[in-house]
């Protein structure tokens, strides 16, 4: 069985992280903001009545060229700048199946002139990326629409596939080192013959293409990353000399990264508590404007505002967390999923910050039932928590609209076929 | 300012239908709005690149963003007012009409029509077919059946 692990992280647009100190306190108001944000971010996923209207007005228009002069036959051609604004306006769902249409559509919609127009008109989209790891390689989709689907009832949903992202020489990814960033995807720590390195690789979700950034300063063992304020935080433990072997040769490490300059941090950032009380293990957080690292048995969290860190040895936020369960962060609440196998933290769950304590996530209707074996694995997408379910080696996925908080629904399901390790992330355009 | 909504100045259509519309409205477009600054627009206004029928309805539009403009950027009854307006507006055109203006509007510079347009244009392909979107922009399809295949090979998931 392949190994199967997510990672997530968030766009620009899903910049919950950002909202300064939104505890669950305030859970209600976030709520209600959730909505309105999940309307925007829907847009592109919930299949409107427009496409009703279309498949009506088509057939209008189909009648009136029948009846009209020949001239209609062919309409004035667009040059190519009125072409781009045309299609930068048409969502990257469908730009997989555009690409069929002609060579040059399927230059025009690679071209950095396309994605120029995109960000002018400010139409950016969160744009899901998915990796599977499958006999020791990485291969990259992203989620799009299939052609010719009018999506218009609730039962035909099966529109959703995952197209192949052409990306030529990918570097190993490293799971808990995934993070994306404004319109790229930062692979911190790539691997390199399948052995973490101290490389950051940076996939231009644009062009698809692999460039390398700056190193990490330090080799680490172990790591975890994730972004706030367009800043990547990462966690880990490197080993400190050589003579043992245990536990007492590893010293944690915490390094900061500006994307928007490109460096990391000379400055250490101090952390003297963590030397003494344990070290980083793989798995971080962004909530409440803080990054939440796990330590063994406690919950580390860095306040960047105040440049300092803050031990809550009652925080019990990672200790409910299985091993290989997977977690994420939507609209600053963070979510568990984890697998069967533990009957008792089974299923979907919450952390309230306000209790310290994990909750289950109710509503979850139409979700399938986990069977035995199964693995699941979720992300964010635009304000949407997107599943993916291993069992049996069939793989649903599933996205749940969080808009309706704990009342999920529903909305779609793809079934893949092939199976393999998934990350994610969605990437909007600029 | 009081001179724009009585001043009117013509707009001559390439097969010559004339239109006489008043300073406001005829700013709508850019590119006449440079005209009438540059003081040239003291006879008619001859526009080689838009037919009567084009013109007709691209003046229907200017008047009404004119004449229904939201008060202000806080007046969001008056900015949906004039959504739904746009949207049974270009409900009448057929695609080639859509063209027409997306050109025309490009020419004489109104962003506002223009995008209208392009967005109508986007909604439209969003479910069509690759053949179908061809005939649309009126190119050809220049795939070999191997390259076709191919592409429909790296994009197998989302054809399955």
């Amino acid at each position: 069985m392949s190994s199967f692990e997510f990672k997530k992280t968030r766009s620009e647009d899903g910049s919950v992280s950002l909202i300064p100190s939104l505890s669950c306190l305030e859970k209600k108001n976030s709520k209600k903001k959730r909505k309105t944000r999940s309307e925007d971010g829907s847009v592109s996923l919930i299949p409107s009545t427009l496409s009703l209207e279309n498949k009506n007005r088509k057939k209008k228009r189909k009648k009136q060229k029948t009846t009209t002069t020949p001239e209609s036959i062919s309409n004035p051609s667009l040059p190519e700048d009125l072409l781009l604004n045309c299609l930068a306006r048409v969502s990257r769902l469908y730009y997989p199946a555009l690409s069929l249409v002609s060579k040059s559509f399927r230059s025009l919609l690679a071209s950095p002139e396309l994605y120029k127009a995109r960000s002018l008109l400010g139409h950016t989209e969160n744009c899901l990326y998915v990796c599977f790891r499958s006999l020791g390689e990485d291969f990259w989709y992203t989620l799009c629409l299939k052609p010719n689907q009018t999506l218009t009832s609730q039962n035909k949903s099966s529109g959703y596939a995952l197209a192949a992202v052409p990306v030529p020489h990918s570097p190993g990814a490293n799971v808990s080192g995934l993070v994306a960033v404004g319109s790229n995807v930062y692979n911190i720590g790539s691997h390199r013959r399948g052995v973490q390195s101290s490389r950051v690789s940076i996939l231009d979700c644009q062009s698809h293409t692999w460039h390398e950034g700056p190193s990490l300063p330090v080799e680490l063992l172990t790591l975890s990353a994730n972004v706030l304020d367009e800043k990547i935080y990462v966690a880990g433990c490197y080993k400190d000399g050589h003579s043992l072997q245990s536990s007492h040769s590893l010293k944690s490490s915490f390094k900061v990264f500006d994307t928007k300059t490109q460096i990391w941090d000379p400055n250490p950032i101090p952390f003297q508590q963590i030397e003494t009380s344990g070290i980083f293990r793989d798995t971080s957080a962004c909530v409440d404007g803080k990054f939440f690292v796990e330590g063994f048995c406690q919950a580390f969290a860095y306040l960047p505002k105040e440049g300092r860190w803050d031990l809550d040895e009652e925080c019990d936020m990672w200790l409910d967390i299985v091993p290989g369960s997977s977690h994420c962060v939507i609209d600053n609440v963070l979510y568990c999923g984890s697998d069967v196998r533990d009957r008792v933290h089974r299923g979907f769950k919450w952390f309230d910050v306000e209790g310290n304590m994990w909750r289950d996530l109710k509503g979850l209707v139409g979700l399938p039932k986990f069977r035995d074996g199964a693995k699941v694995t979720f992300g964010e997408y635009g304000g949407k928590m997107v599943a993916k379910l291993l069992q049996d080696k069939k793989q649903i996925k599933q996205l749940v609209d969080t808009s309706l908080g704990d009342e999920y629904n529903r909305e779609e399901l793809i079934r893949l076929a092939s199976t393999a390790f998934l990350c994610m992330e969605q990437s909007s355009l600029l | 300012m009081a001179s724009s909504s009585t001043n009117k100045f013509v707009l001559k259509s390439n097969d010559d239908v004339s239109f006489e519309v008043t300073e406001a409205v005829a700013r709508e477009f850019q590119v006449i709005a440079h005209i009438i600054d540059d003081d040239c627009a003291k006879k008619a206004i001859p526009l080689s690149n838009v037919t009567g029928e084009i013109l007709s309805k691209m003046i229907e539009y200017g008047k009404k963003h004119i004449e229904e403009a939201p008060v202000d950027e806080e007046d969001e009854e008056g900015k949906k007012k004039l959504q739904i307006w746009d949207e049974e507006f270009m409900k009448q055109f057929n695609m080639e009409i859509v063209f027409q203006l997306i050109l025309a509007s490009n020419y004489l510079n109104n962003k506002g029509l223009l995008d209208l347009t392009c967005c109508t244009v986007a909604d439209h392909i969003k479910d069509m077919t690759p053949d179908e979107v061809r005939t649309l922009f009126n190119v050809k399809n220049d795939y070999t059946t191997e390259e076709e295949e191919e592409i429909r090979k790296e994009n197998s998931w989302a054809f399955e």
